[in-house]
């Protein structure tokens, strides 16, 4: 058995619904007795819808009190009662010992008169008659009025289709005597049951709002709806000055409890966690039958209807929430449930007195009791429902720190990965570019130095052919070089770097080179492998002129033009003034090097082209734009 | 006709002697000594008078970037220029940081090289694409300066700018006095005047690293 706070507080709530019953039962119980108060339990009772007092005459029956209308005079409305009062000395008129009338219990209205004179009543005396099913009534004599002899009391009831007459005994005495004992029940009856109903409105709307915030939690929805269907009900019964006609507002009172008990049923099955929608369905459809049968029954079938019909399933349904918590109990024997149990039984036997109350089968003086035990039911429920609220909270709140500590863990673990998938990638790129410069300098350099080996060990000493093979070698150490200089695809950075290596040669073959060079866009993934393929290409190029054209003045051009496709490219033109193609024959085009620019290009994913312009040569090289994204 | 002397600092015999050759093929040009190492390019320079010093920048005894220093800072000042095997940007720019007025390639012929101390004397200097390119980036201002005055004050003049830009787009001297509509002469000073901007760039940075470094002391 767990013992912890909220057992605990669900003890103390339940004690404490006991003890508050037990007082209300206590204070409803006691009528007055001191001598100073007369107590009139006998009276000449005359039947009748009569707006005067009946003549001064011994007419009508003697009737004992309390007086039970549907037991004598079922269906009756109105009536007359005349108590006579014997008092051996008229009492002192001094204003502090003025007397009074004390009448604890009156179905559903009274005008109280004394010695022909009318004293005050409590409210409307016609349709919708005040209701004074909660409200005891208290009128003070005005001095002098009582006599010593006989002191005439009549007292008029008025009530209507929805309730039988009801009169209980009458008490004249010192309003001193009296008041104690009608203050005390009017706090039972009318203000303690008004303060029950706000303390349920305020708790259901409080419930309400947090179901709105979690309407994941429908345990919370229902709750504040059973509350507010309940506090609804509540008003219905201790209103005593009915805003709207009586039919609508009985047929109000009858659905409100109807509909209450069955939000309360839902509430239950939703709070053990428990679903049964063909049960759910059908008391839906129990409760909108009835709620329209009551619409349209005319009174009295609306009265035997909602008494009779309605109140037998709010009795079966009743039963079937308290059945559903015993099953509970009966199956995980908890602390929890077997208290919320009790309350239930609580609950239930108030509402089982109340449906016997209206059914006229016990004396309905102390009036409806299962009011009274809203505040058990209401807090055993909220109290469960608040810690589980609470313990959900709590339960987020370490989520989140667990959470907190996973994601650092986690992006830690990412920087790891990053870091290693970073290192990865810097190796990669070191590997390809150790490839990149190998694959290079065996197609330049390295070629060039073996065959320069070659023509050394072969036994000619030509040093003019030797210097000029080393010197080549060493020019395309310098390219490979400069191409090493990150330029971020500017091209003519590149060709600059190519004409600063370029140039001696020119001037000691006496050409003269034009540099007509036009600003580029950008080139895209233009890295050290294209530009030192570019340099190689234009290298060539100048070689051949240098070597077969005759010329005096070399011109290098770049713009951009329109490819074969439309779409723009980068145009790199180097030509000469000299003899052209075509003049000397295809012998001038020398072979392996123009193969060798061609297998460049195409290696750069360039277009070579090399043409006679009549009186020259031209050789272009088309290097793609990226695409405009 | 005026000599000018020339001092040679080269530890590869070979190479030395190309050099020594080809630069004294040059009517106007004579080699005053022709050395390997520092020590003896000092001695040479204290026996002698020196117009114009070529240094290679990895000698055995020291670094070549002293001995321009020196010959900078001597009661009559050293011209001096680095002879490199590539021409590279990293070379280069060391040297000119240290004061040197421009480069020579080892393998250079006569005509080349002779021509090239001919007009460093005459008070040009050479420059390449790529080392254009790079004083560009160098003296590029930061981001956040905007305003015409500041990017003055960030080293490089306007036209400066132009001379570095086209250089970096492989336009000769000629080309841009003809593209700026000014003299070749014109575009060798702003090239000078840009060589002396990263030399006192680089000393001025010097101190200022040597100050936080804690070497030297300034007097209050």
């Amino acid at each position: 058995m767990r013992i912890n706070l909220q057992t605990g507080f669900q003890w103390l709530i339940l004690l404490s619904g006991v003890a508050v019953l037990a007082y209300v039962v206590l204070v409803l119980e006691e009528m007055p007795r001191s001598g100073e108060v007369q107590g009139v339990s006998e009276a000449l009772f005359q039947p009748g819808d009569r707006a005067t007092i009946p003549a001064d005459s011994g007419a009508g029956r003697v009737q004992a009190l309390p007086h039970d209308w549907s037991q004598t005079d079922p269906g009756l409305q109105a009536g007359w009662y005349r108590m006579t009062l014997r008092l051996d000395q008229a009492p002192d008129s001094a204003p502090d010992r003025q007397w009074a009338v004390y009448l604890p219990t009156v179905h559903m209205n009274a005008a109280v008169y004394l010695n022909g004179e009318l004293l005050g009543h409590g409210g409307r005396l016609t349709d919708p008659v005040a209701r004074n099913w909660n409200r005891p009534l208290y009128l003070l004599i005005p001095g002098g009025l009582l006599q010593s002899g006989d002191n005439r009391l009549d007292v008029r009831i008025k009530t209507d289709v929805s309730g039988n007459g009801y009169l209980s005994p009458v008490f004249v005495g010192a309003a001193d005597a009296l008041t104690p004992f009608y203050e005390a029940r009017l706090f039972v009856k009318m203000t303690l049951k008004q303060f029950i109903t706000l303390g349920m409105m305020v708790a259901g709307i409080f419930m309400a709002v947090l179901w709105l915030y979690r309407r994941s939690d429908p345990v919370y929805g229902w709750f504040a709806l059973t509350l507010l269907l309940w506090a609804i009900h509540n008003v219905t019964l201790i209103t005593v000055n009915l805003p709207l006609p009586s039919r609508v507002w009985d047929w109000l009172r009858f659905t409100s409890v109807l509909w209450f008990v069955i939000a309360a049923l839902v509430f239950v099955k939703r709070f053990l966690g428990q679903r049964t929608p063909l049960l759910e369905r059908s008391l839906y459809s129990v409760g909108l039958l009835a709620s329209l049968a009551l619409a349209l029954a005319e009174p009295p079938w609306l009265y035997v209807l909602g008494e009779r019909v309605t109140d037998s399933a709010t009795f079966v349904i009743g039963v079937l929430v308290v059945g559903y918590m015993v099953r509970e109990q009966l199956r995980r024997h908890n602390v929890e449930v077997f208290l919320i149990m009790m309350a239930m039984f609580l609950v239930a036997g108030l509402g089982g007195y109340d449906i016997l109350v209206v059914n006229h089968v016990i004396d309905p003086q102390h009036g409806h009791l299962l009011l009274y035990g809203a505040p058990i039911f209401m807090l055993s429920f909220a109290a469960i429902l608040l810690e589980r609220f609470i313990q959900a909270l709590t339960e987020a709140e370490t989520l989140n720190r667990d959470l907190g500590a996973r994601v650092e863990e986690r992006s830690e673990q990412l920087v790891r990965n990053y870091e290693r998938l970073h290192m990865l990638e810097r190796q990669r790129v070191l590997v390809e570019e150790r490839e990149r410069i190998m694959r290079d300098m065996h197609d330049g350099i390295g070629g060039q130095l073996v065959s320069t080996l070659a023509l050394i060990e072969s036994g000619e000493t030509d040093t003019h052919a030797v210097s000029k093979a080393v010197r080549r070698a060493l020019d395309d150490l310098r390219l490979m070089i400069d191409s090493l200089e990150e330029v971020e695809g500017d091209l003519l950075a590149v060709l600059g770097a190519w004409r600063q290596r370029v140039e001696p040669y020119l001037v000691s073959a006496g050409l003269h080179m034009d540099w007509r060079v036009q600003e580029l866009p950008r080139l895209a993934d233009f890295g050290p492998h294209k530009a030192l393929q570019v340099m190689r290409i234009l290298q060539e190029a100048v070689a051949n002129i240098i070597k077969h054209a005759a010329a005096d003045a070399v011109t290098v051009e770049t713009r951009l033009e329109p490819g074969p496709d439309g779409a723009e490219r980068v145009w790199v033109a180097v030509r000469d003034n000299g003899r052209g193609l075509c003049t000397g024959g295809v012998s001038q085009v020398p072979g392996r090097g123009l193969y060798n620019m061609r297998r460049r290009a195409r290696a750069i994913g360039a277009a070579l082209e090399v043409e006679d312009i009549g009186g020259g040569t031209r050789v272009v090289l088309w290097l793609p734009l990226p695409r405009p994204d | 006709m005026i000599r000018y002397s020339v001092l040679l600092i080269e530890d590869d015999a070979h190479t030395r002697a190309r050099l020594a050759r080809v630069v004294g093929a040059h009517p106007q040009l004579h080699v005053s000594a022709a050395v390997g190492s520092c020590a003896a390019a000092r001695e040479a320079m204290a026996r002698a008078t020196t117009d114009v010093m070529l240094v290679d920048l990895g000698l055995p005894d020291g670094s070549g970037i002293d001995l321009i220093e020196e010959g900078r800072r001597a009661a009559k000042p050293v011209e001096a220029m680095v002879i490199t095997v590539f021409g590279d940007e990293r070379h280069v720019l060391s040297a000119i940081e240290a004061g040197a007025s421009g480069y020579l390639l080892k393998d250079g012929d006569s005509g080349y090289i002779g021509e090239s101390i001919m007009q460093m004397l005459a008070g040009g200097s050479p420059i390449s694409a790529p080392i254009a390119r790079h004083l560009l980036q160098r003296f590029r201002p930061p981001a956040s300066v905007t305003d015409e005055s500041d990017i003055a004050a960030c080293g490089l003049t306007q036209r400066e700018q132009e001379v570095l830009e086209l250089v970096a787009k492989g336009f000769s001297y000629a080309d841009i006095a003809g593209l700026l509509s000014m003299s070749v002469h014109t575009v060798t000073t702003h090239v000078k005047s840009i060589y002396r901007k990263l030399a006192v760039r680089s000393r001025g940075a010097a101190v200022y690293e040597a100050v936080q470094l804690g070497l030297i002391k300034l007097q209050k």
